[in-house]
């Protein structure tokens, strides 16, 4: 009766009801949203989600569920605290934001703040596989993802990043090494998986990433949580200028008078304290025996100063990087730099049916890393859950 | 429990061209030839194929290879046709037009001196319709030729068609690209081409009252971060033409952007209204999530509810918000055969359902064009992955009128209408995303680059009723 397969795992509870703190009170500078920030943030054994309004029988508020143990109205409190005090603690030492979190800290005692969000804290059971219970789910995994295999894509909450070296470990057995075809692709263009000192090697890495996301469905009127699992290939760029200056020099051997014609027109994202700008580079001349960078400004309007001047080791403090959206860049990877950069994109050049098989050995693989991070099952507040080890047919 | 929700078979959505000619596959147009000549709704000598009396094929000189090709291919075939004429007869005979065809050459690759020549060749540009040859470029490119030309022809009320040099030396797709490019051109000069044989919603709509499909957008500057535009484009429930609106916007904490969207939601609703003596309307919204945060989504959010009183004089407003996704089917009874191996791709059209408002369409697939004969299976994928589109029906959105209750079986049948109106590629009879939706960059990249030249998008002018955005 069924034919279709999905990328979507069953997540079953073990109990019905999860127990959950609902905090219904909003105070100056601290919404739903910040509160939620905050307890996911810097509480130990806490995670939270808002919800900006009623929905499928739930209503507003911040829910927050304990990790790992039962928790009672003091260990929250306690918790808390200790959460609100990191994030103050973290705040103040931030040069940019002194000026608002004074205003904060003079306004909020932890105390006084933790208590006014405690008394309107209401201990309510909803169901296990609720739509707050999903998204409980969502913070709690992205929280427990250890940094080094963290990704980040947007609309993706958890995104795992495995290069080819990781992923051989985790691989253990022959059927499951021949299904992965970063396997071969890696033996046909080491310098992308780190093999060698060439362009590629040097500023690039193809890795595999695991997308998950924890989904709530009703249909018929029965709730059911989902892990959407789905997989694909990125190529991760490392194209710091200051690098790539170095190398077109020192490994390539380009004349001083070169570097300048063939970095003309790249475009980079420079590092401003007003954010991320976009600069299309004009010139760069030896003043002095040292190299200066003219650049000029795309991302501001064209009655703003656009110009702007830095010396070579002025590059890492404005950590000015390659942008490789645009063609001039990339015309310049391809002729200077990498001339494979944009391979992996032929790795998902399959149908569904040979998608699958490979996804399936990914899911045993995220399996495995579940286990290396301690969340074979998850315990969230007196609930466990328990991921499937398949996809569901629909 | 199952996610199933049903299908959306193309065999129920043909098209419609001229003469009264039916068919499911765009190649029909050739038999049966263009459904009009003019817009269906708001139709004008203005805005009428009829005023054209020739077409320019502008091209850069001094290249004698790309001279040739423009001669000896290019305009020999838009003149007279392929050889094999099942493929392409030429422009006249497909619209059966007598458009004259000249190759004028312009000097180099800057769009004004390509307007310019444009200019010299045509004494009332309205009457010509210019053909641009063009290098290729990255379409993530706002700075390209590519844009900076149609934004010139368009500032001046000219929507223009792009042909590349590279397709024109690409010996195996420049056959199949000369159909399409007609297609569009036909389109541009505010002909119709084809639209669907019947309104989306059929009979469930009774006869007295109108249906219009609005897709409704933000998109970014691609290098100016502060600035965006707000769009929509208006269609009839079988994906006819009504116009397009758009307007620049100052994101930040600078302007209140879902003022500024309100307000052209409001002008484009009284629009609207003019088009139709009938006695009710109803407003079908497509509203595209895709590429914009979550500020500018509540802007829309915000703009929706700030129109209720324009809203209102709708019978019945529905919200549908679209957007991709990384889920994925593998159909293990896959008709679908590649290098003679199952390849897993869905039927087109295939529907899960995961929540009451909340739906998955597969818009990328296999198609059956007979009932149950294996070989008449075709595809629109060959490689990659076909994902689902999620459509989710904002309700709370949607103001409390209770004159017509249209399933969500229909307002889906919404989406996968307005994609079948692709007139862009002929052979895929079914695009990936809706026509309300697909055209954002196109639209907000030569929205903003027409307000940098000088254009008030707010004001009622020309180009808003051509879809030159195709």
């Amino acid at each position: 009766m069924y034919r279709y397969i999905i990328n979507f795992v069953d997540v079953k509870p073990d109990s019905g009801k999860l127990s959950v703190f609902r905090i219904s009170k909003t105070l100056k500078d601290f919404g739903f949203t910040r509160v939620t920030h905050v307890v996911n943030r810097y509480s130990q054994s806490l995670v939270s989600t808002p919800l900006s309004s009623e929905y499928g029988g739930l209503k507003p508020g911040v829910y927050v569920a304990s990790v790992g143990r039962v928790a009672d109205k003091d260990m929250l409190r306690d918790e808390l605290k200790g959460a609100f005090a990191r994030y103050f603690e973290v705040l103040s030492q931030r040069s940019l934001v002194q000026r608002r979190i004074q205003s904060f800290s003079t306004f909020y005692d932890v105390d006084t703040l933790v208590n006014a969000l405690v008394d309107s804290v209401a201990e309510e059971a909803v169901s296990s596989t609720s739509y707050v219970a999903a998204n409980l789910l969502n913070n709690l995994m992205e929280r427990s993802i250890p940094i080094q295999y963290k990704c980040y894509e947007k609309d993706m909450r958890i995104c795992i990043k495995l290069d080819v070296k990781t992923l051989g470990e985790l691989m253990q057995k022959d059927e499951e090494l021949s299904r992965e075809p970063l396997f071969n692709f890696c033996r046909e263009r080491p310098g992308l998986c780190g093999e060698g000192n060439d362009g590629c090697a040097r500023f690039f890495r193809v890795v595999k990433e695991l997308h998950i996301r924890f989904q709530h469905s009703v249909v018929n009127d029965e709730e059911k949580i989902y892990m959407i699992f789905f997989s694909r290939y990125r190529r991760l760029s490392n194209l710091e200028l200051k690098s790539v200056i170095d190398f077109l020099k020192n490994d390539i051997k380009l004349p001083a008078k070169d570097i300048v014609n063939v970095l003309r027109g790249v475009r980079v994202n420079v590092a401003l304290p007003e954010g991320s700008m976009l600069y299309e580079i004009k010139d760069v001349k030896n003043e002095e025996g040292s190299d200066v960078i003219e650049l000029e400004c795309i991302s501001k309007e064209p009655r703003e100063s656009r110009e702007l001047r830095m010396h070579y080791n002025g590059l890492d403090v404005y950590n000015v990087r390659i942008n490789p959206t645009y063609k001039s860049s990339r015309e310049f990877i391809y002729n200077y730099l990498c001339k494979y950069y944009d391979e992996h994109k032929k790795l998902l050049w399959i149908t569904p049916s040979a998608y699958f098989k490979i996804l399936e050995c990914d899911l045993k693989i995220f399996r495995r890393l579940l286990a290396d991070f301690k969340l074979s099952s998850i315990l969230l507040g007196n609930v466990t859950y328990t991921i499937g080890d398949s996809f569901i047919m629909v | 429990m199952s996610m199933f929700f049903g299908y959306y078979d193309i065999r129920s959505f043909p098209l419609r061209f001229g003469g009264g000619g039916i068919g499911l596959s765009a190649y029909e147009i050739i038999r049966y030839g263009p459904l009009a000549y003019e817009p269906l709704h708001g139709a004008s000598y203005l805005y009428s194929v009829d005023r054209f009396k020739s077409l320019l094929i502008l091209y850069k000189g001094g290249d004698d290879e790309v001279q040739r090709l423009v001669n000896e291919k290019l305009k020999k075939h838009l003149s007279e046709g392929l050889e094999n004429k099942k493929i392409f007869p030429g422009f006249n005979a497909v619209f059966k037009l007598n458009i004259e065809m000249l190759a004028v050459p312009f000097e180099s690759y800057e769009p004004g001196e390509i307007f310019s020549a444009f200019q010299e060749h045509c004494s009332d540009v309205y009457t010509c319709f210019p053909l641009i040859v063009l290098p290729r470029v990255a379409r993530g490119d706002y700075d390209s030729i590519y844009y900076r030309t149609k934004a010139t022809f368009l500032n001046k009320g000219v929507a223009s068609q792009v042909f590349t040099v590279d397709l024109l030396k690409d010996e195996q797709n420049y056959k199949w690209s000369l159909l399409p490019t007609a297609i569009q051109i036909f389109a541009k000069m505010c002909g119709v081409p084809y639209t669907l044989e019947r309104g989306v919603l059929g009979e469930k709509v009774p006869e007295n009252v109108a249906v219009f499909i609005m897709g409704l957008g933000i998109s970014y500057h691609p290098l100016l971060r502060r600035r965006g535009v707000g769009y929509l484009v208006v269609f009839d429930q079988a994906g006819a033409w009504y116009f397009m609106d758009s307007t620049a916007l100052l994101l930040g904490k600078d302007e209140n952007i879902s003022e500024k969207v309100a307000r052209l939601l409001t002008r484009s609703i009284n629009s609207i209204l003019s088009y139709t003596n009938k006695r009710d309307s109803v407003l079908v919204i497509h509203y595209s999530g895709k590429e914009i945060g979550r500020a500018e989504e509540e802007a829309i959010a915000n703009a929706i509810k700030s129109a209720e009183k324009e809203l209102n004089k709708f019978l019945a407003v529905y919200i549908l918000k679209i957007r991709g996704s990384d889920i994925i089917v593998c159909d293990t009874q896959s008709m679908y055969m590649i290098d003679k191996a199952q390849s897993g791709y869905p039927p087109i059209g295939l529907t899960l359902q995961l929540k009451p408002d909340l739906y998955l369409m597969f818009t990328s697939g296999y198609f059956e064009t007979q009932s149950s004969v294996r070989s008449s299976i075709r595809g629109n994928i060959r490689r990659g992955l076909s994902r689902a589109r999620i459509i989710s029906r904002h309700k709370e959105m949607e103001p409390a009128r209770d004159g017509l209750r249209l399933s969500d079986r229909e307002l889906l049948a919404t989406v996968f209408g307005m994609c079948r109106l692709n007139y862009s590629s002929v052979q895929n009879p079914v695009a990936r995303e809706p026509i309300t939706v697909r055209y954002s960059r196109e639209i907000a990249w030569l929205s903003l680059r027409l307000s940098e030249l000088g254009t008030n998008l707010d004001e009622d002018i020309r180009i808003k009723k051509v879809m030159w955005f195709i």
